[in-house]
């Protein structure tokens, strides 16, 4: 068969195969370069240090880079943005799977195709103008900037990836299972919680860390309200800076070919390293909710 | 007994859980109800408290003190969009060394280009004397003198952006219906210094424009009911037959009323807590001290100009005509990248390949792609097109980067498509005598191409929201892109600079509503698609 | 679908050349007296090009709008400016990416050692501004502008104002405007960390104009903006006429970056520094030259 193909098919072949492996060369292109930039700091800084310390001054005299305050800013406010997100989402997935009819259904879809699409500047015009007034009303926060606000806004932006995949996995959930707890004598509810949330764990849990990966890596919209001071956040209404904010705040900045160049880098592949240990974890959950569903 | 009561537990379990739910939905959907409505709302009217030096109260008729018998129309040329406008505006306008522009006042980037009447003499005094001051006593060079009515009419018909006083009476109100005619807001606030004295380290220095009245009418009585220090409210006016008369009518009747100019001036600047309004001119003249007047304004934000009209002064003046325009290129130039190459990766993955661990890879390789942060990307732009390859900020180095992030988008959705053509396809025309090649090109790709086509929009949609990645890789030039390598600005940055700068918030959110316009536009177009394609696959 | 697709793109085309034509539609009336600005002694014919200059925020406006009226004169060169920050900048002109810089600070001894130098093209006074809508204070002492970035005092009511916790808004710390501040108001004196990070002088701006109790720092051409209130150190108000006669102390250069001077680079510098465009420097509320 393969030697009956004319040249120029094989040739095309050969193209349409380069082309497949653009994105992995650029995965490659993309790590090796941030850390080709960024390792280079650790000649000058001590590791621990730039892991554990929470000193931030790259422009004193005797300048510290420690960026763990910025690591726990980053983290921080993405789990209260997911507390927020992770019940409204599957809510509203296991809605759009099981409860609503057509036409809701759609109507809902719709709505948070548009939520997915509006641009995280908006998010950030809204959580400024919008939430952070109102976290001031409500709260003896001085700005109504800093985790909340940054973590509401999160919370709603990450909203669509819950929802998609959580409506997706019960979907795949085979018809039988769930016809089989309500013959058994469950209720509808009862058949949801017991048995299709259960068989669908795998990909909700995906979605979930999917939303992580989204809520970590987010700049802009965090930027606008989440205060921005180098410190250990140490509550709900404190400032915060997170590890993208960092970069995007600085590098407009740091002296090019300084070290606090270079440590924007690091800093970048702190983020990275996040952002590859949770496409790892998305992928084992991916592929655990396939065999599931396709096991059956 | 023990099975009802479970089953009574089970149905009101029931009962919250589904209510909970219901809440849920409602509260996601009344986020983006909030969201989008909040930003239209704020994109489509402005309302905001603005501090001038003068009251709200304006006129069309206005005269100089020294001059009562000459008084003037202020006509501009029609597209000028101005309803009223500042003394202090109209000074500036005539005696300005350098020309002015209406940015300041409009915010339209379009030279001032005023004229004199200057009929006889006379008309000139008069006329000169109303738009100098003290201060700027000379008038520019850029004014122009005209003799005739019919020579005014024409120079403000014709000439872009001009402006000129005309003596009241010489045109018929026929005449005038094709010019706009401008009120003047010329009266400021005039208070004894004491009054804004610095008092433990607070001042009084403005009020708002509804308070105005109530200085004189008795409502206050102490400086302190408004902020200021413990001393009574002394209202005095200033009353004779000229310009003053006019604007004395609404001040109260508690006032204390004087006839002569300099007793007036100098009970103001001796009695402790004095208040009176005086022309703005003779704030200046007689070195008066003054409150600043916060008016509530109410506004229209974004208007057809501002789609239309090039952007200019940081964003501040114009519109985003070029900056729309940039974001449809980086798009356009974007997909001419990425689509081919998304698209013939999706190929090779489904029809070509056979799954083994390097195809795995391959896909891992798109995963990962897709969930890299776009401040990633920018990081990564920067160092490789930017300063590796020397591409610059600009426009080349934003589509390379912007074209990787979008292309695990395309890919996947383009393998999806792919996928969901039936196989029956592909066999009968491989049956027929087809090469692999012309069955994909001929026969899989058109049954592909709805979702393909989807995909792309979806990818569209990432691009225009898309704005860490630009910043350090596209720039924040506003002007029309005009080669490869030349900095350019597309909405989203545009959205940030104008918050960022504080240029304009506004301006922010009407460039906002744009952008969510883009955007329902793209979830339309991709909605339709997909219609399409569920429809097909049902025939 | 392709037909649409076809129709859209050139209709795009279509908007694109009207817009790019619009822009030559703004001639000059026929009436137009002549007048001679100072820059036209330097007027030369033969300019044209693409020019890129880049650098600090801060003179972003000036230089801006001293394009876009330079613009006028000289058709047929184009020049970008990209609003990347002094350090950036100088480096961009050390590199040959910018052939004129800007920067709100002065040369570093490594940067002046590479070849830099500059001119300054205006002056701007760092002004500390308040929330105007809920902070009553008008005039504060520099000690206690330091104490309250040092986060010493934490109430307005320690200064006489209400009783109400200060917000106190700060710059990166590599900007010029932060530098200025910390070597005029703080001198020894260390910022508290826990000051929310603001990006610029506007979104300083933003922030503290939309912020009750709060207080930051902005460049004099920012005191206009919504919201915020100036306040006097030492009871000498932030002004052009106190820059002028020295009493107010919390002033910088804002200079032009550059190695060497180009034919059209040149012109551009002197028409900053002639009177058109120092007038320009005083629209944009910065202090021009004295």
């Amino acid at each position: 068969m393969k030697n009956d193909t004319p040249s120029h098919e094989r040739f095309i072949e050969l193209m349409l195969f380069l082309f497949a492996c653009v994105s992995i060369i650029s995965v490659i292109g993309i790590t090796f370069f941030i850390f080709e930039e960024g390792l280079p700091l650790f000649v000058h800084v001590n590791f621990f240090e730039f892991l554990l310390s929470s000193d931030w001054s790259p422009t004193a005299d005797n300048p510290s880079f420690g960026i763990l305050a910025f690591i726990i800013g980053s983290i921080f406010v993405t789990t209260i943005s997911l507390i927020i997100a992770v019940p409204i989402g599957i809510a509203t997935g296991v809605f759009m799977s099981e409860y609503a009819n057509p036409k809701w259904s759609s109507i809902v879809r719709k709505g948070i195709e548009l939520l997915a699409g509006i641009p995280s500047v908006i998010y950030g015009l809204f959580g400024f103008f919008f939430i952070a007034p109102i976290i001031r009303t409500l709260t003896s926060s001085d700005t109504g900037l800093g985790v909340l606000t940054a973590s509401i806004i999160l919370g709603i932006m990450v909203l669509p990836t819950i929802i998609n995949t959580t409506e997706v996995s019960l979907r795949a959930v085979p018809r039988e299972l769930k016809e089989g707890s309500l013959a058994l004598g469950a209720t509808y509810w009862q058949t949801i919680i017991r048995t299709l949330i259960p068989a669908a764990r795998s990909g909700i849990i995906a979605g979930i860390v999917l939303g992580i990966g989204r809520s970590i890596g987010e700049t802009m919209a965090v930027l606008m309200v989440a205060g921005n001071s180098p410190i250990m956040p140490k509550g709900l209404l404190s400032n915060t800076r997170t590890l993208t904010m960092n970069i995007v705040t600085d590098l407009k900045y740091a002296e090019v070919g300084s070290l606090h160049e270079t440590s924007l880098f690091t800093t970048g592949i702190v983020l990275f390293i996040f952002i590859l240990f949770i496409n790892l974890l998305v992928h084992y959950f991916m592929k655990k909710s396939l065999e599931r569903t396709q096991g059956k | 007994m023990n099975i009802q009561q479970s089953t009574r537990r089970a149905k009101r379990e029931e009962k919250v859980a589904k209510s909970v739910v219901y809440l849920f939905v409602f509260l996601t959907l009344s986020v983006l109800v909030w969201i989008v409505g909040y930003v239209l709302f704020k994109g489509f009217v402005t309302i905001k408290d603005t501090s001038y030096e003068v009251t709200p109260s304006s006129i069309e008729s206005i005269a100089s003190e020294k001059y009562p018998e000459e008084p003037y129309l202020l006509i501009v040329h029609d597209k000028v969009r101005v309803d009223e406008i500042l003394y202090e505006e109209l000074i500036e306008m005539y005696t300005k060394r350098r020309q002015a522009n209406w940015g300041d006042i409009t915010q339209q980037n379009l030279k001032i280009w005023p004229f004199m009447y200057a009929g006889n003499t006379s008309f000139y005094d008069a006329a000169s004397e109303l738009v100098t001051s003290e201060e700027s006593d000379e008038i520019g060079d850029h004014v122009s003198y005209i003799n005739t009515p019919e020579e005014a009419l024409s120079y403000i018909e014709n000439v872009e952006g001009s402006a000129g006083l005309v003596p009241v009476g010489v045109f018929s109100e026929d005449q005038l219906k094709d010019v706009k005619v401008v009120p003047v807001r010329m009266v400021g606030v005039a208070v004894n210094d004491g009054v804004t004295a610095i008092i433990d380290n607070m001042q009084l220095r403005e009020i708002r424009s509804d308070e105005v009245d109530h200085l004189f009418d008795g409502t206050y009585t102490n400086w302190n009911q408004i902020g200021g220090p413990d001393l009574r409210i002394v209202p005095i006016v200033y009353q004779d037959s000229s310009i003053y008369g006019e604007l004395t009518t609404q001040l109260g009747n508690i006032a204390e009323v004087y006839t002569d100019k300099d007793d007036f001036i100098s009970t103001l600047k001796n009695t402790e807590g004095a208040v009176a309004r005086v022309l703005f001119k003779d704030l200046e003249e007689e070195e008066l001290t003054s409150l600043s007047i916060i008016k509530h304004e109410v506004k229209r934000n974004l208007t057809i100009h501002y789609l239309i009209e090039e952007p200019a002064r940081s964003g501040a003046w114009g519109g985003i005509s070029t900056i729309i325009i940039n974001t449809l290129v980086l798009i356009i130039f974007t997909l001419v990248f990425s689509s081919p190459i998304g698209v013939m990766a999706a190929i090779y993955l489904i029809e070509y390949s056979t799954e083994n661990r390097f195809i795995r890879i391959l896909r891992l390789g798109t995963e990962t792609l897709a969930g890299i942060p776009s401040i990633v990307f920018g990081l990564f732009g920067y160092i490789f097109f930017v300063e590796l390859l020397d591409m610059g900020i600009g426009f080349i180095s934003a589509t390379l980067t912007v074209t990787l992030m979008i292309l695990p988008t395309i890919i996947r959705t383009s393998e999806e498509a792919l996928k969901s053509v039936p196989n029956t396809f592909r066999e009968g025309s491989l049956a027929l005598g087809a090469t692999k090649l012309t069955t994909i090109y001929k026969v899989v790709l058109p049954a592909a191409s709805p979702g393909i086509l989807s995909g792309i929009i979806l990818a569209v949609g990432r691009v225009i929201g898309e704005t860490a990645v630009l910043i350090y890789t596209l720039g924040s030039n506003y002007e029309l892109v005009s080669s490869p390598t030349s900095s350019a600005r597309v909405l989203s940055l545009h959205i940030y600079n104008l918050f960022a700068e504080a240029i304009s918030f506004e301006r922010a959110f009407s460039t906002a509503t744009v952008l969510i316009f883009m955007i329902l536009l793209v979830n339309y177009g991709t909605n339709t698609l997909i219609g399409r394609i569920n429809t097909q696959q049902r025939s | 679908m392709e037909k649409r697709l076809s129709v859209m793109i050139v209709l795009l085309m279509v908007a694109a050349t009207i817009f790019a034509g619009g822009k030559q539609e703004t001639q000059a009336p026929v009436t137009a007296p002549a007048s001679a600005p100072a820059v036209t002694a330097t007027y030369d014919s033969t300019f044209k090009g693409d020019l890129a200059f880049g650098g600090s925020t801060t003179v972003d406006p000036i230089i801006t709008a001293a394009i876009e009226e330079w613009k006028e004169l000289y058709p047929n060169v184009h020049i970008s400016y990209e609003g990347v920050g002094s350090s950036t900048g100088i480096k961009g002109v050390l590199a040959g990416t910018y052939s004129l810089g800007a920067a709100s600070r002065e040369l570093k001894a490594a940067e002046a050692a590479s070849g830099a130098v500059t001119t300054a093209v205006a002056l701007d006074a760092i002004a500390v501004v308040v929330n105007s809508n809920s902070v009553s204070l008008s005039n504060l002492s520099v000690e206690d502008v330091a104490k309250i970035y040092a986060g010493e005092i934490t109430n307005w009511k320690e200064l006489g104002g209400a009783d109400s916790s200060i917000v106190v808004f700060n710059r990166d710390e590599a900007s010029g405007t932060y530098e200025t501040f910390e070597k005029k108001v703080m001198g020894k004196t260390e910022f508290m960390k826990a000051a929310s990070v603001t990006t610029g002088n506007g979104d300083m701006a933003a922030k503290v104009g939309a912020t009750p109790n709060a207080i930051g720092y902005v460049g004099l051409g920012f005191i206009s903006e919504k919201g915020l209130k100036p306040l006097s150190l030492n009871g000498v108000e932030a002004s052009i006429k106190n820059v002028y006669n020295g009493t107010y102390a919390v002033q910088r250069n804002l200079n032009v970056v550059f190695t060497e001077l180009g034919k059209i680079e040149d012109a551009f510098v002197n028409y900053i520094l002639s009177k058109d465009g120092q007038d320009i420097v005083a629209d944009l509320d910065f202090i021009p030259l004295p």
